[in-house]
């Protein structure tokens, strides 16, 4: 009987092993897999909408705390306006309706030229920082359509930290426009 | 010491090393006969502002920008608005309450928990500071709130209330010689945040 319980012991040993084994196996290649894909920059004459909670406003003006990550490490969601064909309205239009937020009525969608946020940043920080927007387009699932506008901005910091404070605050200063989050007739 | 012609003779320096150099506007004031007259009867700072104030020789904001010691004169400067000041100053705290209330709302909306010691160090700041111009207020990310004043020029004078009674400041200034803005970031604490819009001239943005 013994015998037989740690033959059993043995076997289940084995089997755990093999588990973790392979499951390490998956994880590395997928990190390799994302190692691999080169970020895909999005061009500098291009613009992106920010969405703005309404904590992050006050009578209409935005501030820079909008485009902070809540962590280190979060990089903040925006989506590129010239993904979609036609006239401005049309792309916010789109971006609106693929959106996977649900936007507050009093939310608003800030616009920012790309090479400009990115050479004001950099020249303002004495080249000491570096903003990027990176593609960063949403594959359908089962509750939502793809959207390819999606994108993130790298290199922006956290709302903790002093610096990145500086930055937020950097980047208002780029604010071209904003518009209602959620359009009156929708 | 300083050289002769300058009030620094009579003043120390802050510990800061902030403020070696006084004003331009109360050099031009304070000629060296002042400055000897002051240095013979006291080193008492409000001896020295109530000196060349009654001599109409400077005006509050020459010796604040200066001395460092900006409530004595803020409490004077609140005094000389009478009745009108006094309203005013209600009306804005009543407006600061009830934006504070919104962001609270707002901030259980959004899943963010609001600092209460960040909420009560904002009111305390523009309570003692008799500030005239509301700015406006935003709730991070983190619970804390922040006070945002700029102006048409591009200054701006950002202030996130920390839970630790201290304020992280983001501020953006015109110098007389250069057509861009000076920025500057740090934390202190709400004395050293008054001396650093004295010294960044940035007191109109607070007071209209």
């Amino acid at each position: 009987m013994n015998l037989l319980q740690n033959l059993l012991k043995s076997f289940l040993s084995l089997a755990q092993n093999i588990l973790i084994v392979f499951q390490k196996s998956k994880r590395d290649a997928v990190v390799s897999d994302q190692r691999s894909q080169e970020p895909e920059f999005l061009p500098d004459e291009g613009h992106i909408l920010r969405y703005v909670k309404p904590s992050a406003i006050d009578d209409g003006v935005i501030g820079g705390g909008a485009f902070l990550g809540r962590y280190v490490g979060d990089d903040p969601s925006v989506n590129w306006v010239e993904c979609f064909p036609g006239v401005l309205n049309n792309q916010i239009s789109e971006i609106r309706k693929k959106s996977r937020i649900t936007y507050a009525a009093t939310g608003r969608l800030a616009r920012l030229n790309i090479g400009k946020t990115r050479s004001h940043v950099s020249e303002k920080t004495n080249n000491e920082h570096n903003l990027n927007v990176i593609k960063d387009a949403l594959e359908a699932n089962n509750n939502y359509e793809e959207d390819p506008s999606h994108a993130l901005m790298k290199g922006v910091l956290s709302v903790d930290d002093i610096y990145g404070e500086f930055v937020g605050d950097l980047i208002a200063e780029c604010i071209i426009d904003s518009f209602p989050a959620v359009a009156k007739n929708e | 010491m300083g050289t002769e012609g300058s009030l620094m003779i009579d003043m120390p320096a802050t510990d800061t090393g902030r403020y070696l150099s006084p004003p331009s506007e109360f050099a031009e004031i304070a000629t060296i006969g002042d400055c000897r007259e002051i240095r013979s009867k006291s080193w008492d700072l409000e001896y020295k502002i109530r000196f060349l104030v009654d001599k109409g020789k400077l005006s509050h904001k020459g010796i604040s920008a200066w001395s460092g010691n900006f409530e004595h004169v803020l409490d004077t400067e609140d005094q000389d608005k009478g009745l009108e000041g006094q309203l005013k100053k209600e009306r804005l705290q009543s407006a600061i309450k009830e934006r504070i209330s919104t962001l609270k709302r707002i901030g259980e909306e959004e899943s963010i928990p609001t600092s209460e010691e960040s909420g009560k160090l904002l009111i305390e700041f523009l309570n003692r500071r008799t500030i005239d111009n509301k700015p406006s207020i935003f709730l991070l990310e983190n619970g804390n709130f922040r006070a945002l004043w700029r102006n048409e020029k591009g200054e701006q004078i950002g202030l996130q209330f920390l839970s630790d009674g201290n304020i992280q400041f983001v501020i953006f200034a015109r110098r007389p010689d250069s057509s861009d803005l000076a920025r500057s970031y740090g934390i202190d604490t709400p004395e050293g945040i008054k001396c650093i819009i004295e010294a960044n001239r940035l007191r109109t943005l607070l007071y209209s």
